[in-house]
């Protein structure tokens, strides 16, 4: 798996929607499911799928699907 | 049934204002003869959600559902939180707000911090009116000495919380929210009111939250909230 498909998996995992919906423009509250309580299952997931953990500055920075990819890269993940 | 006189609506909104609230026993046909002896331009009626007789009477007598207000309680036992939820938790502090921190809040009202209640939802009223009420409302509770908090990442004022009791055992959780800073932050997960009330020798907190407003009663279900009930809100404007 590509860690592409790792991100997108860990996206749908965590907000508990379907794949189709995480794509470029996918940002916190553009979706019912991207609220605080979906964004605490979005981090748990990207920590599991990349056996990283997030500073809670970056937790707190997480605001988009491309911001995310930003983030990731601090902990030297690249999608 | 209980009819109050809104008189701080006509100062807040510039309409004379009646506040309706049925209860369970209320019986219907007195609700009916009640209702048309009233006038005010704007009515606001709050049905328990059991009452579907009273709800269809208004709904056939020209009132608007708004929104649902669901009274939720806390019985302030520590919530089982998960490690994310736990890590959220531990990066936020809380402290009793200076006069700076008032004035703010009041800022952050102003720049719209309230988006889903029903006087910034209504068409009827603008959104100025919408933030003075609340300002207004802050004011009041500063002089009825209700307890003003600031919530703080990293010492920062994230967001807040507005406390009352009548007894010093239940409080009500009266005003809160999150600073336009932290919005979209996920900060939102993390409530301080429960700790705050235990500290201050309380035994329960309770609060309210729109049916308008679904994040935030996901929010308040996972800090540990149950819901004790829930009120159809009806209005109506007359000219």
């Amino acid at each position: 798996m590509t860690n592409l498909e790792k991100y997108i998996e860990a996206f749908a995992e965590g907000l508990e929607i379907d794949k189709d919906v995480v794509k470029e423009g996918l940002e916190y509250q553009s979706i019912p499911q991207w609220d605080s309580v979906g964004h605490m299952g979005l981090v748990a997931a990207l920590e599991d799928a990349f056996d990283i953990m997030m500073d809670t500055d970056d937790i707190i920075d997480l605001s988009s699907y491309e911001k995310g990819i930003e983030i990731l890269k601090k902990y030297e993940v690249e999608i | 049934m209980i009819i109050t006189d809104a008189y701080w609506e006509e100062r807040n909104l510039g309409v004379s204002t009646l506040e309706i609230q049925i209860e369970n026993e209320d019986d219907i046909n007195k609700i009916e003869s009640k209702m048309k002896t009233l006038s005010a331009q704007y009515i606001v009626c709050k049905v328990p959600s059991l009452r579907a007789d009273v709800t269809a009477y208004f709904a056939k007598h020209g009132y608007t559902y708004v929104e649902d207000m669901i009274l939720v309680e806390h019985d302030l036992k520590e919530a089982e939180r998960s490690k994310m939820h736990q890590r959220l938790y531990d990066a936020m502090s809380y402290r009793e707000m200076t006069r700076e921190d008032v004035e703010f809040l009041k800022k952050e009202i102003e720049g719209g911090l309230f988006s889903t209640d029903r006087i910034t939802n209504d068409p009827y009223f603008d959104n100025t009116k919408a933030s003075d009420r609340y300002i207004n409302w802050v004011n009041d509770l500063i002089e009825q000495k209700a307890l003003f908090y600031v919530d703080l990442y990293k010492n920062d004022p994230a967001g807040f919380v507005i406390l009352q009791t009548k007894d010093a055992i239940i409080y009500n959780s009266v005003l809160g929210g999150g600073y336009e800073k932290y919005r979209n932050t996920g900060l939102g997960i993390v409530q301080k009111e429960q700790e705050i009330v235990r500290k201050l020798g309380g035994k329960r907190v309770e609060t309210q939250v729109s049916s308008n407003n679904p994040g935030q009663l996901r929010a308040l279900e996972i800090n540990g909230y149950r819901t004790k009930g829930i009120n159809h809100i009806f209005i109506k404007h007359n000219d």
